[in-house]
């Protein structure tokens, strides 16, 4: 989500507005918002209804999880870009600005490949606060 | 409820209205009427 936020302006220079989705309930949402700043609304599906039906339900993690998906939406919900991803722990953000700037109507480009993504120790330590207050998993509802 | 499968280019984006983090019930269709959308699901806070 922070990688969001730091090109946020880009992505509202480029004529995009911006939302995030996870299973997880207000309160946790309302914490990440705080915690990193973040300028866009968090979505919230604690009963995974909307992550269900949008192929993205992760059974085998912390309970039930969203696998980590990115799509462009056109202004009548046309998917003009997706980028899903099963292994790592985020979307890749250059596929989707360098399908940004050729312009939304263009066919999608091929997403490169990549590795894995190395938290920082900043994000251990909010990875570990956290855990702490809130425990390691959203409740089901 | 059954899943699906996630929605490919030039398909149109189920519709959806859920909370935000104040609590507001949010419209995908609302969401993006104004201004393409970039929609990101995300593993949750940890």
């Amino acid at each position: 989500m922070a990688e969001y936020r730091d090109r946020f302006a880009e992505l509202t220079a480029l004529g995009l507005g911006v939302a995030a989705l996870s299973v997880d309930e207000a309160r946790r949402s309302r914490a990440l918002a705080l915690q990193l700043q973040l300028p866009f609304p968090l979505l919230c599906d604690p009963a995974r209804e909307v992550v269900r039906s949008y192929g993205l339900f992760n059974a085998k993690e912390n309970g039930g999880i969203a696998y980590p998906a990115t799509f462009v939406l056109d202004r009548d919900r046309t998917v003009r870009f997706r980028s899903l991803d099963r292994t790592a722990k985020r979307v890749d953000l250059e596929g989707l600005f360098t399908f940004l700037r050729r312009g939304i109507a263009s066919s999608p480009p091929a997403i490169p490949a990549r590795s894995g993504i190395v938290p920082s120790a900043r994000d251990w330590l909010r990875i570990a606060g956290n855990v702490l207050r809130y425990g390691i998993r959203s409740p089901r509802p | 409820m059954t899943d699906l499968a996630p929605p490919n280019v030039t398909e149109v984006a189920p519709d959806f209205t859920l909370s935000d983090a104040a609590g507001t019930p949010r419209q995908l269709a609302d969401l993006c009427a104004e201004r393409p959308l970039v929609l990101v699901f995300y593993r949750g806070h940890w």
